[in-house]
């Protein structure tokens, strides 16, 4: 069995450790590229969400590459994600690829997932307790990648040549994935932190801090939201994003009771302007800003993948939240015909916007 | 005499302001840019030179518009921003209780919201450029009418045709369907006016909270056909400043000046530049899976930088000329 899913942050480093421990075979689509949204297009519906697109597109390039099974997570509820697992299996079929379709939600974890895991894992003659060692290391190194990524935005405003934390971070993250146990990643941990240290910074700069928000897939994806994390960093902005790749698991696994700023608790803090909860990100990315205004966030900019009903539903009260905390928010409708000036005229008036409102001239 | 240069190159035209130290404005230009970017700023430069007097000396260069990085290349500015920060700027500067800016270019269409005099919300046109000065540009064409004359055409309609203005091309096919039928050619141009009008109020402008005084800036507002359907859409009176077309170019001038101020000599490269041979180059770089179109840009033959590259790797590599 040769195993595929789409990229989506950092999994590929987490299932990339546990396939060398204990399986089952991966082969990863290639990094998503232009080509990745060309393919998508090309079969896609074409009023689709984006990242319907890139998924389809992830899936064809991983089939040319050799894989033979396709897992995929599904939803219920309004979000159109619960209609992905259909659709992209009947157009992949209708194209003449031959495939295996494991579909993963939480109705059907056991069955198709643990089942199926457990099997290979017996296959392999490999111990239970050794499968959870694999688990606890590929975890501890997928948080590692997180960690270095919000250490990349962290410093990526202080930065005195544009593009040096984007290579050290590049850097970082291949060393993490090469690290084959736990000594070998506490010495890249090392290396990591010596190298962010490394790059030369402009500590007087004070950056304004926004955070991004939105439709999941879009704020963990650089990809899908036109990199705009690094932009807005190359602007002098510090970044904070609401999702991670473990956040989301966390979330699905109930782990994150004790995190004050976790989906469940941005949920919560929704229910002021939405009583019910309509699936997605639509509470969380309400709730977000609400949170992370009181951490000293100075903007918020929600990502909206055009046509997606949830964030359109969350945009418009989000109008009302920017009033009652007095936090400006921009919202960016992203599709795959969206041209680079547009973005990085709406951001940097942005953040023009937010030191002005410091009352200060940026100095940069 | 200081002066303070601001150049806003925009799809369609090409602006260039001069402003003294107090931010009066001393001579002013506005260009067609017919896509030649580097040339049209060569030309204003020669235009502009030969307006300003001998003892203007230039002590800080601003860019803007969709040209602004070429231009601040070219030009060598101190201070390259974009066009919203820069209409802001202009607008502020000239009506310092202005609360709302309203400015329709060639290509896209912005409001500003400002209060006490600062920029707190603004919106650009996303999906679509029906609404802007392309199209009207488009359609006086068509119709053989010179673009000058096209909004005092519909002002001398009494009553306005119905046009759907969602998108361009449906617009024009509904405009073409209204003239066949016999409609009078006035009462079609005042209604694309309206329908150009409801589609920016229901676009850009959607959700957002329109007080007065407004200003209406861009080209567009040169066409008293807009001007005067947006006054009955809003049911308010509409300012158009003496500078309502070059208000970009303005507003870099007064960036640059800021910047400037009580810092060392301005990093323009003199008027000389128009005179020298500047070309771009596009590069298709193959390093990794982003692919980047990277532009180099050669000034007399040399590569003088690069840029659209994600990493920055053609970037660093710009900064050893």
């Amino acid at each position: 069995m040769k195993l595929t899913v789409p990229h989506l942050g950092h999994m590929d480093i987490f299932l990339r450790a546990m396939s060398r421990k204990v399986g089952p075979d991966f082969v990863f689509p290639p990094k998503t590229s232009s080509r990745t949204l060309l393919l998508g297009n090309k079969y896609s519906p074409e009023s689709t969400c984006l990242p319907f697109k890139f998924i389809l597109g992830n899936f064809i390039e991983a089939l040319e590459a050799g894989a033979d099974t396709i897992a995929m997570i599904t939803d219920h509820g309004p979000c159109r994600v619960g209609m992905y697992d259909v659709v992209i299996q009947q157009i992949l079929k209708d194209l003449g690829y031959r495939f295996d379709w494991i579909v993963m939600d939480d109705t059907r974890l056991w069955n198709d997932y643990l089942r199926r895991f457990n099997r290979e894992r017996k296959k392999k003659g490999i111990s239970f307790w050794q499968s959870l060692q694999a688990i606890r290391f590929s975890w501890k190194k997928v948080r590692l990648c997180e960690e270095i990524e919000r250490m990349a935005h962290r410093i990526r405003p202080l930065e005195v040549r544009r593009g040096e934390t984007t290579r050290v971070q590049t850097d970082c993250l291949r060393r993490v994935d090469e690290a084959m146990d736990d000594k070998e990643l506490d010495s890249a941990h090392q290396a990591c932190l010596k190298k962010f240290h490394g790059i030369e910074k402009d500590s007087f700069r004070n950056p304004v801090k926004v955070l991004i928000t939105g439709e999941g897939y879009m704020v963990i994806n650089p990809h899908a939201n036109q990199d705009i994390v690094r932009r807005l960093g190359e602007m002098g902005a510090e970044v904070t994003r609401t999702m991670w790749f473990t956040s989301q698991i966390a979330y699905a696994l109930h782990l994150d009771l004790f995190n004050p700023k976790s989906k469940r608790k941005a949920i919560r803090a929704s229910r002021p302007y939405l009583q019910h909860n309509l699936g997605g990100e639509c509470n969380a990315s309400i709730g977000y800003p609400v949170l992370f205004k009181r951490e000293g966030c100075e903007g918020v900019i929600q990502l909206h993948p055009f046509g997606c009903m949830l964030e359109a539903v969350a945009k418009n009260i989000l109008v009302r939240v920017s009033e009652e905390y007095d936090i400006p928010i921009l919202t960016l409708s992203l599709s795959e015909n969206l041209s680079e000036t547009l973005i990085e005229t709406r951001l940097s008036a942005f953040i023009d916007l937010l030191y002005k409102r410091r009352g200060r001239n940026r100095d940069r | 005499m200081k002066g303070y240069l601001g150049i806003d190159v925009g799809s369609v035209s090409t602006n260039l302001a001069v402003i003294d130290e107090s931010g009066q404005v001393i001579c002013d230009q506005y260009l067609l840019t017919h896509g030649q970017p580097i040339q049209a700023v060569q030309r204003g430069l020669k235009e502009i030179s030969s307006c300003l007097s001998k003892d203007v000396e230039i002590r800080g260069v601003g860019t803007t518009g969709s040209a602004r990085r070429l231009t601040g290349l070219l030009v060598g500015a101190d201070v390259v921003k974009n066009e919203i920060t820069a209409h802001a700027m202009a607008a502020i500067q000239f009506f310092p209780d202005v609360r709302t800016v309203i400015e329709i270019g060639g290509q896209d269409s912005k409001i500003i919201l400002i209060r006490d005099g600062l920029v707190i919300d603004f919106g650009m046109n996303t999906v679509c450029a029906a609404g802007t000065g392309s199209f009207l540009d488009q359609q006086a064409l068509r119709l053989g009418i010179p673009i000058e004359a096209f909004g005092d055409r519909a002002l001398l309609s009494e009553s306005a045709v119905r046009i759907a203005g969602r998108c361009t091309v449906f617009a024009e096919s509904d405009m073409i369907h209204k003239q066949q039928m016999g409609c009078h050619l006035n009462d079609v141009i005042a209604g694309l006016c309206e329908a150009l009008v409801r589609n920016y109020l229901n676009n850009v402008a959607k959700g957002k909270d329109i007080q007065k005084p407004i200003l209406f800036q861009g080209g567009v507002a040169a066409n008293p056909g807009i001007r005067k359907a947006l006054e009955r859409e809003l049911g308010m009176e509409i300012h158009v400043p003496q500078y309502y077309s070059v208000m970009g170019a303005i507003g870099s001038a007064i960036l640059a000046k800021e910047r400037m101020d009580g810092s060392g000599p301005s990093q323009f490269r003199g008027f000389g530049i128009m005179d020298l041979n500047c070309w771009t180059r596009n590069i298709n770089c193959k390093e990794c899976e982003n692919t980047c179109e990277v532009v180099e840009f050669i000034m007399d033959g040399k590569p003088i930088s690069y840029w659209g590259d994600r990493c920055g790797k053609w970037e660093s590599q710009a900064r050893k000329f």
